[in-house]
């Protein structure tokens, strides 16, 4: 097998990277140095060997770990950011207005997403307020109108938001600041200062706490609170936000995927409040143990290979606005 | 004259708005105070909705609505005329026990307000509690609400000649839920000018009213809610409803995306349809469900204030 030649692009890539790294690197020119993208990397010859390494490490994980990770460019987000809150609805027709009522001005679009409802949720839902966007999806599952609800955004931060009227809109602000400030994921807590629950039971504490310091066991992380569905994000942290569940487990699993992803996931207090009408469909024993499968799985996928992300500090501008 | 309405117990926001309410009515003689021997849950508290105030609120003549705590309520507090025990089906009874007997020993005129009907079986302490306290009571007023009841309740939104506000009031009433709305009477005032206002909606076909020219009297005192909005002319008889035990709403008010209530018991909404829907479940006790209409509680009022304080003046609207 004849290694194939480099090509006159790559070559020029190659003396770039290289004539990069014989320069001094001074801490300015550190700072303003462009990051190496992929197809600047030299790639080594390939052989036959090498096709059979390729093909084994890749069907272990579906990628190539010599593979560049995605880019997230902090610098891009703008510093007033459009909101979309997407709301996953079923038959939350009496309770929706306790979801929406405190929205704040700076939301500019509100998804609600249903298609299973046997009441008049999305009849209800458009008149709710001006910016409502009814989504019809007929798949089984929070994950599945999630994952909806997150294509059909248009804003520059996605928020997930209960349909029970349990979240407090008015905390939407709090979150958002926090996510203009650096972070890349907000993620509400009712167990730090300042957040609480008037809908927790003690067994369903104990079983938040028992699973959260599972999750952090597995992904080295410092969580207080596992199983809340009150979270924003940056609309370009998409790409790591595995929402591919069915049931109350979603939230598990999209905070072990982005947490593992290394993206910077910041917890607010946040106070959950009662629902107004109708129970809850939550089953604490029964979901309990849906959340212990999900984090086992999730768990091992983590440990094949973690899809990292790759990112410069704040104040390092790569891009232009 | 000087009155204490005592709230044995962690009292539900009905036997609260109920309590404002006579309260309100007896400041017309003289000094009231009303004794929450609990702090309220936050299990049922909306957000924005603030907590206890140092007083109740001021009467019409200015003076405060004093509150008083557990002490007040066990003997430590100064002598009254008439003393009033509320109570429902959840209350403390041996603490409404000990606080009859007290009035007793001290020479006050005590009387028993129960706003529901007995239509359960109470427990067996509490049957007993209850029996004694209708003995030792000079009076009991026994009101017939009834929590299972459902009846509908009427909302009366007041728009005047404001066409923007009556289209958001009949927005509101489109979106609200098939299973609220049947719960619901909705009237919506226009003034004779804004004669383009009509009813265009589907969903809520032939249960929605329009009434054309000035409010009603006895409209405006048999509705359960009423509704206006902020700094127009119908905001002051929103305010009055709510003084005299009716519950109201105000539209616009710039805080309302903060505050949920004001501390004299009105309820405040944002210019969107959620924000006034969960203002009139919440004033209307649908969500901390109040048993009886407004009506039956204005009623119920008026009972024990003529025991009470019989030279009380009639208030309406």
């Amino acid at each position: 097998m004849v290694a194939s030649s480099p090509s006159i692009r790559d070559r020029r890539n190659m003396s770039q990277f290289s004539t990069q790294r014989e320069r001094r690197l001074t801490p300015a020119r550190l700072l303003t140095a462009p990051f190496p993208r992929a197809s600047h990397l030299p790639r080594p010859e390939q052989t036959q060997e090498n096709d059979a390494i390729d093909t084994f490490v890749r069907g272990l994980n579906g990628r190539d770990p010599r593979e560049a990770p995605p880019l997230l460019d902090r610098s891009l987000r703008p510093t007033n950011p459009s909101v979309t809150v997407v709301i996953p609805t079923l038959n939350e027709a009496r309770n929706l207005p306790y979801a929406m009522w405190r929205l704040p001005d700076c939301v500019s679009e509100v998804i609600v997403v249903d298609g299973r409802s046997s009441d008049d949720t999305a009849l209800a839902a458009v008149l709710m307020r001006e910016d409502v966007r009814v989504v019809m999806e007929p798949t089984k599952g929070k994950g599945a109108a999630l994952k909806r609800g997150f294509n059909e955004a248009s804003g520059d931060i996605i928020v997930m938001l209960d349909a029970d009227g349990s979240a407090d809109g008015g905390e939407l602000e709090r979150f958002i600041d926090v996510l203009v400030a650096g972070a890349d994921f907000a993620k509400g807590s009712r167990f730090l200062p300042g957040g609480g629950s008037a809908d927790l039971t003690r067994i369903r504490t104990l079983g938040n706490r028992t699973l959260t310091a599972i999750v952090n066991l597995i992904c080295q992380t410092r969580f207080s609170d596992l199983c809340y569905g009150y979270n924003a994000f940056w609309r370009d942290c998409l790409q790591f936000v595995d929402v591919d569940v069915s049931g109350f487990e979603v939230e598990t699993r999209l905070m072990m995927s982005v947490a593992s992803a290394g993206l910077v996931m910041v917890e607010v207090p946040s106070w959950e409040y009662n629902r107004v009408h109708g129970t809850s469909n939550l089953r604490a024993v029964h979901d309990g143990l849906r959340v212990l499968r999900s984090i086992a799985k999730t768990g091992k996928e983590i440990r094949k290979g973690r899809r990292s992300v790759r990112s410069q500090p704040l104040g390092v501008r790569t891009g232009s606005r | 004259m000087k009155s204490v309405v005592i709230l044995p117990g962690r009292a539900p926001h009905w036997v609260g708005d109920h309590a404002r309410h006579l309260a309100q009515r007896l400041t017309q003689t003289g000094r009231v105070m009303v004794v929450f021997t609990c702090e309220s849950g936050n299990k049922i508290r909306l957000p924005g909705q603030p907590g206890t105030g140092s007083v109740l609120g001021n009467s019409t003549a200015g003076y405060p609505i004093w509150t008083g705590r557990l002490s007040a309520a066990l003997g430590l507090r100064r002598t009254s005329n008439s003393t009033v025990v509320v109570l429902w089906r959840e209350a403390n009874h041996l603490l409404a026990l000990w606080a009859g007997l007290y009035a007793r020993v001290r020479g006050e005129r005590l009387v028993l307000d129960v706003p529901e009907v007995e239509d359960q079986q109470l427990p067996g302490m509490t049957r007993v509690l209850r029996k004694a306290l209708r003995i030792i009571a000079h009076q009991t007023v026994q009101g017939s609400a009834r929590r299972s009841s459902g009846n509908p309740r009427t909302v009366l939104v007041l728009s005047g000649d404001q066409v923007e506000f009556a289209r958001l009031a009949m927005r509101t009433f489109e979106g609200m839920a098939d299973t609220a709305a049947s719960r619901w009477t909705m009237l919506l005032q226009v003034s004779p000018t804004a004669r383009e206002i009509a009813y265009v909606g589907v969903r809520r076909n032939g249960k929605v009213t329009i009434l054309t020219g000035e409010p009603d009297h006895d409209l405006l005192n048999n509705a359960d809610v009423l509704v206006a909005a902020y700094a127009e002319p119908y905001e002051d008889l929103v305010r009055q409803a709510v003084l005299s035990g009716g519950a109201g709403v105000i539209v616009g008010q710039p805080v309302a995306g903060r505050v949920a209530r004001c501390h004299d018991g009105t309820w405040l909404s944002q210019r969107n349809s959620a924000a006034i829907l969960v203002a009139l479940e919440a004033s209307s006790g649908d969500m901390f469900e109040r048993p009886g209409s407004v009506a039956e509680m204005r009623h119920l009022a008026d009972e024990v204030l003529r025991v009470v304080e019989p030279e009380v003046l009639e208030w309406s609207l």
